[in-house]
């Protein structure tokens, strides 16, 4: 992702360090130490003023970069409503770890889903190609629809790794970019004023602004992926589905984890069950259209939770999906898991029992925590 | 007036001697909704007039910031930008670093100047991380804290920046309490102990003295630091008419001593040889009338002897720093 | 995006509702803060002697030189557009030439101006039907 970063012309970053997001950070700077990194590295003394930094740069005209986790994306939570609040293209790496407490540095999506309504553009990577892919495209998708965009990996599984990535070589990644289009900034002439106080005659304006633009932004995301695929040859869309045309049991969820219930669908076949994975790329704006498309033929869902949404309906995906199906007029069985919370693991027995379960005969609403096998 | 950037550091440039000579086109724009006789505002406007080009202003959440931009209005004939409380120098970080991004990359010519205008709220509690930070990684900005010795935007209450022995909302006095407990933090103290080239105290009372030090802080290529005493005629219960001769007499009875701090070295730029006696300072202001009450005469001469104490602590390190 | 069939219809402004919040600056001239005194200085240019101290001091900037691009003395005028009868300049007057007098029942004011919220109706109504000397 550091290579991303120095790929893509960035001119600021600023961070502060927080397990496991660490290694990001450090390569950034040793590129900056080294001369590779031509923007300038600013390390924060926290992560609210790493987000501040941030809008402070990306108001002046900068394209600018952070990268967090956990603790911190909640120290920033105040910060996260301010970026998308003035409509800018900050782009930031978020290695999703568990929420205290109790202490807890593996992953788990509690970190960004606490943040999920504070107008940010979710994306989510399940390998590390992938999110290296994401972070190139998250600058022109912010700069193309002024929103900011946060590429999510799970924290640990993903940042942590050693996988290969095909990496574009540099003057690819700089003229995909190309330098952000102009915008209001504090170098303007005549003098502008931002972040003014917005009474109540003109402060819901303002939200519902971010909502059209928020709901306005699938085309732009996918002009850019389609772009991408241009250069790259991958693409990943808002949905990724794994042999779930035909498929009765779908499962759905976000992050790395999609991997191992492929793995696991593709062996249940053997056994005569038709289960499919659908994994979504795009988290914010939901992409209801195409997960329903890839959900219609299948008559139970499983949604893998990664966070859990004490005392609420259901829990985040589960939320959407389920709210989903009803918009569309649809009603299927709905499986609620709540797993690998605080890292824990999930194997590919585990999502085979999961498919199992849901092949039984059973209630058409359940939800419940998954430990796994013994 | 002095030309722009790369002025040799402080001495006679910076020497603002006399107010004709100051640009009088105007940085701040009438129609604000501040109180009649506000004091930060005085402050603000002093400190705009003397820079001698446009600066970007970040200004923290408070009572300049509310009272100059309420949508669609805005006060600020500068680029200015407000984004919470906390974390003005954060944001003025992130502001003067990507201005020197952009112009190594040849996108602009010339970093603009950064001034930061945040309350003693936003500077001495819920701001002072964000300005440890930014002082410590040498960030060029002239950061002003307009003092006004409480919260007062959200309704007087107190701050670390509260003088002991004043009333405020959440340290009114009454037969246990005389007022606030606490001292006043000593933030241009905190200010120095980062290294910084330049800190310093200022009054609205003195704008020669204040302006000189904007001049001065400017001379230098890193953070720099201005305490503005700047009262406030709601908080501190004063006739608005007033809000200057109480700054005045903060001065002259040594309660708010004008000094600077550069490179290290301590100088009582205004010297108090014959102090007014502490009642002239205090008798005029609500807050503090209270003082003056048989009750609360322990607490009165506590106050004395801090005002005392700093004031032979400011002498000693000025002449520590001379005798080198 | 829906709007309820005219439920949720968006009301215009009268003024534009830029994304993010930003404005151009200096906006807040149109809203006049005139209705706000009690007093009003009226300056004695034979006192006068230009010597700015009631400009340096002035919150609002309420006062204005009369000599604006020049340096060296200029006496001065009240923006009676904006000021707010707060007292300081006269206090701060070294010849004494800013006398505080009491804004009359009934006097009229120049109301705000322009498209700005306030502007739109809701202060600076021009008169001062609450005194009742």
């Amino acid at each position: 992702m550091a290579h991303a970063v120095r790929q893509s012309d960035v001119d600021l970053v600023a961070a502060y360090p927080i397990t496991p997001q660490t290694v990001i950070v450090e390569r950034i700077a040793e590129f900056a130490a080294n001369g590779k990194f031509r923007g300038e590295f600013v390390p924060v003394e926290s992560e609210h003023s790493a987000m501040s930094a941030c809008i402070g740069g990306a108001l002046t005209g900068a394209r600018v970069f952070t990268a967090t986790a956990s603790q911190g994306l909640a120290l920033m939570h105040e910060m996260l409503y301010a970026a998308s609040g003035l409509r800018l293209p900050i782009v930031m790496a978020v290695a999703n770890r568990a929420l205290n407490s109790p202490l807890n540095i593996h992953g788990d999506h509690s970190d960004i889903m606490g943040s999920r309504d504070s107008g940010w553009i979710l994306l989510f990577a399940e390998n590390v190609e992938e999110a290296y892919d994401r972070v190139i495209q998250a600058f022109r998708i912010a700069e193309a629809v002024n929103l900011p965009v946060a590429v999510n990996l799970d924290g640990f599984t993903l940042t942590h790794s050693a996988e290969v990535v095909r990496m574009l070589p540099d003057d690819a990644v700089e003229s995909f970019v190309g330098r952000p289009p102009r915008r209001p900034t504090l170098l303007d002439d005549p003098p502008k004023s931002f972040g003014l106080m917005s009474l109540p005659d003109t402060y819901q304006f303002f939200k519902e602004d971010q909502q059209r633009a928020m709901e306005g932004a699938p085309p732009a995301i996918r002009a850019v992926e389609e772009a991408y695929r241009e250069i790259s040859g991958r693409e990943y869309g808002p949905v990724k589905r794994f042999l779930s045309d035909d498929a009765d049991i779908v499962m759905v969820m976000l992050g790395s984890y999609a991997g191992t219930a492929r793995v696991a669908a593709a062996q249940l076949r053997s056994e005569g069950i038709r289960a499919g994975v659908v994994s979504l790329g795009w988290y914010r704006p939901f992409p209801a259209d195409e997960l329903l498309r890839a959900v219609e033929g299948a008559d139970s869902i499983v949604v893998m939770d990664r966070s859990v949404s004490y005392g609420a309906s259901a829990h985040p995906l589960a939320s959407d999906v389920m709210t989903a199906l009803y918009k569309a007029g649809l009603r299927k069985r709905v499986l609620s898991v709540v797993y690998g919370l605080g890292g824990r693991w999930f194997t590919e027995e585990d999502a085979k029992r999961l498919f199992r379960h849901a092949a039984e005969p059973g209630p058409d609403f359940e939800s419940f925590f998954y430990y796994g096998g013994d | 007036m002095s030309a722009g950037s790369a002025e040799p550091k402080g001495g006679e440039r910076a020497q603002v001697r006399s107010l004709l000579e100051i640009d009088r086109r105007e940085r701040l724009a009438p129609g604000h909704r501040a109180c009649a006789g506000c004091g930060p505002m005085i402050a603000v406007r002093q400190i705009l007039q003397a820079y001698p080009e446009d600066p970007i202003v970040v200004n923290a959440t408070g009572c300049v910031e509310v009272v100059t931009s309420v949508y669609p209005e805005t006060s600020w004939l500068v680029p200015w930008v407000h984004v919470a409380f906390e974390n003005s120098a954060a944001v003025a970080s992130g502001v003067e670093a990507a201005m020197r991004a952009l112009r190594r990359r040849g996108e602009i010519e010339r970093e603009r100047p950064v001034v930061v205008f945040a309350g003693d709220g936003g500077t001495f509690d819920i701001g002072i991380q964000a300005l440890s930070g930014a002082l410590e990684r040498g960030h060029r900005m002239l950061y002003v804290c307009y003092d006004n010795e409480a919260y007062m935007n959200t309704g007087i209450q107190r701050s670390s920046a509260t003088p002991y022995g004043a009333w405020t909302t959440t340290s009114p006095y009454g037969s246990i309490w005389p007022g606030k407990r606490e001292a006043k933090k000593d933030i241009v103290a905190i200010v120095a102990a980062h290294g910084v080239p330049y800190a310093a105290t200022a009054s609205i009372s003195h704008w020669k003295d204040l302006m000189t030090k904007v001049r001065k802080a400017l001379s230098y290529d890193g953070p720099t630091f201005l305490h503005v005493y700047a009262p406030c005629n709601r908080g501190w219960r004063f006739d608005p008419s007033l809000t200057v001769e109480v700054a005045k007499r903060a001065v002259e009875t040594r309660f708010f001593p004008l000094y600077e701090v550069e490179n290290g070295r301590y100088r009582i730029t205004l010297p108090v040889t014959k102090p007014r006696p502490l009642e002239d300072f205090l008798s005029i202001q609500g807050r503090f009338r209270h003082l003056l009450l048989p009750q609360y005469r322990e607490a009165l001469e506590e106050l004395k002897r801090m005002v005392d104490e700093r004031w032979e602590r400011l002498n000693r390190l000025a002449s520590a720093r001379r005798a080198e | 995006m829906s709007d309820g069939a005219g439920v949720g219809r968006r009301p215009t402004l009268a003024f534009p509702i830029n994304p993010g919040g930003w404005y151009e600056g200096g906006s807040s001239v149109e809203y006049h803060t005139n209705d706000w005194r009690l007093e009003r200085p009226v300056v004695n240019l034979d006192r006068c002697v230009g010597c700015l101290y009631c400009w340096i001091y002035c919150p609002e900037p309420a006062i204005v030189p009369l000599d604006r691009e020049g340096r060296g003395p200029s006496k001065v005028k009240v923006d009676y557009d904006h000021c707010k009868g707060c007292g300081i300049c006269a206090q701060v007057c070294p010849t004494k030439a800013i006398d505080m007098v009491p804004e009359e029942v009934g006097a009229r004011w120049r109301p705000s101006r322009g498209s700005t919220p306030a502007s739109a109706g809701h202060s600076s109504r021009g008169t001062t039907p609450w005194l009742t000397l």
